[in-house]
């Protein structure tokens, strides 16, 4: 395992115990499901007048919102892992400028 | 910020989209230009888009207020591919969002006006301000990413003031603004972090990207910053 993979997975590890924790916390404190506050603002916004918020496609059931965000995350995360290796590598295909590389603060 | 269908009228909906697309086709004409001059450019714009689109569905629960929210990853974005080519791929994600009911399609244009346009110019103009103020990277960054944060929410709540209360502007936009900030306000400062982290990784490995975005370092190497080195 190189740096960049260990210090990933470090950084992976932490934002899961971040995430669980304040989860478990946001519970306790509040006794709410700590739904998205996109949620709470388009019942503002209905309650207000608005119009009734739904979607054009289809309606996930709470446990399809689970798996799509997870889906996309997973596959947004595997782009992202792979296209970051090939764009900041050493040894990667893309054309570099060294005509003018200054370290700034 | 991610305005469901049916909420805003078929007027303002209509009027976003129009706003938007002006700042996509813009955005399309300047990826060709900046990738024909960077054949880099391209795997930078996929992971910026791959970037934002996994951001913007990152709800991250904030304890004290209830409930949870995601930053937007667009000011990060802006600093690095320009603001122009952020309406594109925010729009992009915004599109693949629809199919996990995490905002709507109508509302495509409302949300990308929001979050990659407003949140991208806000963070990009807020970076080269404190740039020329002498702040250091990381502080520039992470100021960028609060700010276009910040500003990307304020501008959700006034597209819905605007279409539900236009006669109350003021008194619904502050009502709406109330319903996102609280919970909001402790994930710009994760964007804070994050941004500036990133474009600090970027500035020490890769330094010619920050110039894909028009922004040019100063030439003396050793410029003494506000807020250091960080």
């Amino acid at each position: 395992m190189d740096r960049f993979d260990r210090n990933a997975l470090i950084v992976l590890a932490i934002l899961a115990a971040i995430i669980i924790a304040f989860y478990n916390i946001g519970v306790a404190l509040t006794r709410t499901d700590l739904g998205g506050a996109d949620d709470k603002v388009s019942d503002m916004a209905q309650a207000a007048g608005g119009g009734t918020p739904h979607s054009s496609l289809y309606e996930l059931s709470q446990n399809g919102e689970y798996v799509g965000f997870g889906l996309i995350g997973v596959i947004g995360g595997f782009f992202t892992g792979y296209i970051w290796v090939m764009a900041f590598d050493e040894t990667s295909n893309i054309q570099r400028d060294t005509t003018e590389v200054t370290r700034h603060n | 910020m991610h305005i469901s269908d049916g909420i805003l009228s078929p007027a303002w909906v209509i009027l976003w989209w129009i706003v938007a697309l002006a700042f996509i086709v813009v955005g399309l004409i300047q990826i060709r230009r900046k990738s024909a001059a960077n054949p880099g450019y391209i795997p930078m714009l996929a992971l910026m888009g791959a970037a934002a689109l996994v951001i913007s569905v990152w709800h991250i629960p904030v304890p004290v207020t209830g409930s949870s929210s995601h930053p937007c990853g667009t000011p990060m974005a802006a600093i690095i591919l320009g603001p122009f080519p952020v309406a594109v791929i925010s729009a992009v994600a915004l599109f693949f969002q629809t199919f996990v009911g995490h905002g709507g399609l109508t509302t495509i244009g409302a949300n990308d006006l929001s979050m990659g346009i407003v949140g991208a110019f806000t963070g990009y103009g807020t970076w080269l301000a404190a740039r020329k103020g002498g702040f250091g990277i990381f502080i520039a960054a992470g100021m960028a990413g609060f700010i276009g944060d910040m500003f990307t929410y304020i501008t959700a709540a006034f597209q819905l003031a605007i279409s539900i209360h236009p006669e109350a502007l003021l008194n619904y936009w502050g009502i709406f603004m109330m319903g996102y900030l609280p919970t909001q306000l402790p994930l710009a400062i994760m964007e804070f972090v994050f941004t500036g982290l990133v474009i600090r990784y970027i500035a020490d490995v890769r330094p010619e990207m920050l110039k894909w975005a028009g922004w040019t370092p100063p030439t003396v190497k050793t410029t003494k910053a506000i807020g250091g080195a960080v």
